[in-house]
């Protein structure tokens, strides 16, 4: 279609070798100054999202269902921002905590976090609990799906906690843009069918028949299944229900549950026991062996590691698994929500 | 400190798939990787009852069926993962909803040659002699292509060019330029560019050589995607290396390449370990092994020029919708959307460094595909676009949430106001991922996504002819990914890795 000529092959010959002397003369000619490192975007990032932040506690507010503690940086001027809704994951760490705990930030500022550690039977929650000015914690940046998204929710807020979930309700709570508009239904007594005076769930199975917004349910897992399913009873569609699950679940030791779980780990073998009633990942970090937890809650996968035998339970609603399916496909788990039934063997 | 024959830095497509290739010819690979998991871009991740695909919408050069064999198959098959891999074809090009001089453009394109011609012709009459005649010049790239490393001497060179005039006389030409050559109606030249918005780069700049390479792959053989989205092609390339005496190290970041009398010596990483080889293949950029992972007295004049000379591509920017109606339902026909305000992609290209100028989106609805793509009575939609300025990098950390949502919901108008499908109240998962997002996770300079940009004087014909196969003067030391000798894309980036541990296993890769 295009008429070629024996001039023209000169010409177009001579631009082709033109092709790779045009670019090696434009490489001659740049700098040979040092390669460009600093990029905005990416300086954000790491303000935005470091993998750790040194916590200092600076206050400590007890009260009958656990403690508030105001973590301000140990090393940095201004801490990553945070959402509603969001938990900072605290590391095991020198200050005694032998496994990672999630914990809901009640209050966010640039220079300090409020947050709330419910008082359980967890042995490890209980050195939060009872923290004193100037002990130092490892942990995550912010994170959790458990926050407000225009593009996706209601105008109108609902949300509805137990104990653990607490310091998420303050958050909407105490947020400007969103206080006006939040209803929030706590559940601080002990077990989920207790009706007194530091309950408002049973307002809350009365008004759920009413709710023409988001619902938000934080808490243990027994407690979200329940309001879960109250809320999908009454009529509220999966859309308009965010939840979040962060309890690692009872202490050991159970002696009835208790299983050996083989770990490989690049060149190396060796044995941990583990028990039923605890995430397998807190058993590992028990034993002191780090598993790159990030949330707790199973959702971010970042402690993903390979099951090579044995049998676990993982507790989450039908179809809502986080672990993706090509790592199910080739066996990996999530272990801060997978709890041994077995004996077990394990590559990280 | 551990010996290895080849260390592996980063485990995104291009160092998986030398990595796997290494592991598979025989040589000891210890890759070694930032996140938690590898894959880099080819990943995936869950909201509720939805998963999503970070990066991948079709994987050019897989082929149909045993007899049609694009690159990326040759490399499967030479790894043994093809069959692994649960493959769903996807079932048109393209569908361009744009607008021209001559109004509305809505066309959707199939696959197959012929088909396209013809649908071309349909949309655009007279449009067939000009389609026939690019179609054949791809044709004839491939050929060269093919012949060219067998030519012995110059002479064979140009006894091979002189014999294919098409390639010789379009490969210095824009796609704009060999166009501009044609009588081809305006209609049919902007369907035909619609893939401009895949590379980042007007069709003024884009050489035409490549843009046909990529157009040809795509309508002559299809494409594919994996049903568990990339993360299988990842993990199917990872288990070769496991499984080939290799190791893995995830959640471990790489601080130095370690070279001396020019020469690679191994790695040391953050955590403190120290691994030993001769031969490093590099999935970061060259930006980032030269300016934070190898000290500045070892690195050669000509790989400072080198970098210096590049111009960094687009930076992405993602919305994940997960919906609660299904595609039939919502009336989300189509696989591929190509949303173009206007198609006059040098406009559209200039106007895409800003929020407030940016329309172009590629997005695609995986239920148009297949079923089980997420859950009976539910659909996905992802969304990208790019910025080819640095915008990003002013935007205020207290503003930052905000800005990314905006620009998402304008997204999401865009899209609507094109195809007159209502989706925004359906939402019931939603992520967004902004340069910055992208930047956190695969450490890109600037959150790119598509390596270097492919300008005039570095399409990747000129990268070609005049890179080495390692692209650098240190010894031992090759770069593969998306910021390698071809260009970006999945199907590039792996194919870099190719090439490096071909080389490698042919010459022991210390040269």
């Amino acid at each position: 279609m295009i008429k070629h000529t024996a001039l023209s092959l000169l010409r177009d010959l001579k631009a082709f070798i033109g092709i790779k002397k045009e670019r090696l003369d434009a490489i001659d000619a740049a700098p040979d100054t040092a390669v460009e490192s600093s990029f905005g975007v990416n300086m954000l990032a790491d303000a935005m999202h470091p993998d750790r932040i040194s916590l200092e506690v600076k206050e400590v507010k007890k009260d009958r269902f656990g403690s508030f503690l105001v973590l301000i940086s140990g090393e940095r001027r201004t801490l990553p921002s945070a959402k509603p809704g969001q938990f900072i994951v605290i590391k095991p760490s020198v200050t005694g905590i032998k496994y990672s705990r999630a914990v809901y930030i009640a209050f966010a500022e640039r220079t300090s976090y409020t947050v709330f550690i419910p008082q359980t039977d967890d042995s490890e929650a209980e050195k939060l609990v009872n923290a004193r000015k100037g002990d130092i914690f490892e942990a995550t940046s912010p994170a959790g799906l458990g926050f407000y998204q225009p593009l996706r929710d209601s105008g109108n807020i609902f949300v509805c906690c137990d104990k653990e979930g607490f310091g998420a309700s303050e958050a909407f709570r105490n947020d400007k843009e969103l206080q006006e508009r939040v209803k929030v239904y706590t559940h601080l007594a002990g077990a989920v069918d207790t009706e007194n005076g530091n309950s408002q769930l049973s307002v809350f199975l009365r008004e759920c028949k009413l709710i023409d917004g988001t619902l938000f349910i934080f808490g243990s897992e027994d407690f979200v299944t329940l309001i879960k399913k109250t809320a999908e009873d009454c009529g509220l569609i999966k859309k308009r229900i965010r939840y979040d699950i962060i309890s690692p679940g009872k202490i050991f030791p159970d002696e009835e549950k208790k299983y050996v779980c083989r770990v490989k780990r690049g060149s190396e073998e060796f044995d941990v026991l583990c028990y039923g009633h605890m995430p397998l990942s807190a058993s590992l970090e028990y034993a002191g062996v780090e598993c790159n937890i990030n949330c707790m809650s199973g959702t971010c996968g970042y402690c993903r590691m390979k099951l090579v035998s044995g049998d676990i339970s993982v507790h989450f609603p039908e179809g809502e698994e986080p672990v993706r399916m090509a790592d199910a496909k080739h066996g990996f788990i999530h272990p801060c929500r997978s709890y041994p039934l077995s004996d077990l063997t394990v590559i990280i | 400190m551990k010996k290895y024959d080849v260390i592996v830095v980063g485990g995104g497509n291009g160092g998986l798939a030398a990595g796997a290739v290494l592991a598979k010819g025989g040589k000891n690979v210890l890759l070694i990787e930032k996140s938690h998991s590898p894959g880099g871009f080819a990943t995936s991740f869950r909201r509720g009852r939805f998963e999503f695909d970070v990066s991948l919408h079709e994987l050019n050069g897989f082929g149909r069926g045993k007899e049609a064999l694009g690159g990326v198959r040759v490399l499967f098959d030479t790894i043994g993962i093809s069959d692994k891999i649960n493959w769903v074809d996807i079932p048109e090009a393209y569908r361009l909803i744009s607008s021209d001089e001559n109004g509305k453009i809505d066309a959707v394109m199939p696959f197959g040659i012929e088909n396209y011609i013809n649908k071309m012709e349909e949309y655009a009459p007279g449009s067939r002699k000009a389609a026939e005649y690019i179609f054949s010049c791809g044709q004839q790239n491939l050929r060269v292509l093919a012949q060219m490393g067998k030519c012995k001497n110059v002479f064979d060179q140009i006894k091979l060019l002189a014999a294919n005039r098409d390639f010789l006389h379009n490969s210095s030409k824009s796609v704009n330029e060999v166009l501009s050559l044609l009588d081809m109606p305006q209609r049919a030249r902007n369907i035909f560019k619609a893939y401009w918005a895949y590379l980042c780069a007007d069709c003024d700049n884009l050489s035409f050589f490549h843009y046909l390479q990529m157009v040809n792959t795509y309508i002559e053989l299809g494409s594919v995607i994996p049903f568990m989205r990339s993360l299988e092609m990842t993990n199917a390339m990872a288990e070769v290396i496991s499984s080939n005496n290799g190791d893995i190290l995830v959640n471990e970041t790489v601080t130095e390449i370690v070279v001396e009398n020019g020469a690679v010596k191994g790695v040391k990483t953050a955590g403190g370990k120290e691994f030993s080889a001769d031969v490093v293949v590099c999935n970061a950029s060259p930006h980032s092994a030269f300016s934070k992972l190898i000290k500045k007295e070892h690195i050669p004049e000509g790989d400072l020029k080198r970098c210096n000379f590049r111009t960094f591509s687009g930076s992405g920017f993602c919305v994940w919708l997960g919906l609660n109606k299904s595609a039939k339902e919502l009336g989300l026909d189509n696989y591929s959307y190509f949303i173009f305000p206007d198609a006059d992609d040098v406009k559209q290209f200039k106007l895409m460094g800003h929020p407030d100028t940016n329309r172009v989106q590629n997005t695609i609805c995986p239920n148009a595909a297949f079923e089980g793509a997420s859950p009976e009575g539910t659909s996905i939609l992802s969304m990208t676009t790019l910025f080819n300025s640095f915008w990003w990098d002013n935007v205020p950390e207290e503003d930052y949430f905000r800005v990314k949502n905006e620009f998402a919901s304008s997204m999401i108008d865009t899209f609507e106001k094109a195809t007159g499908i209502k989706i925004r109240e359906h939402i019931e998962e939603i992520e967004i991922a902004s340069p910055e997002t992208f930047a956190r996770f695969t450490l890109n300079p600037h959150g790119t996504i598509y390596g270097y940009l492919g300008k005039k004087n570095d399409g990747v014909l000129a990268r070609t002819l005049s890179e080495n196969k390692r692209m650098s003067g240190i010894k031992g030391l090759y770069f593969a990914g998306g910021y390698g000798t071809k260009m970006n894309g999945y199907s590039s980036a792996m194919s870099t890795g190719f090439d490096a541990a071909r080389h490698i296993l042919r010459t022991g890769g210390k040269d």
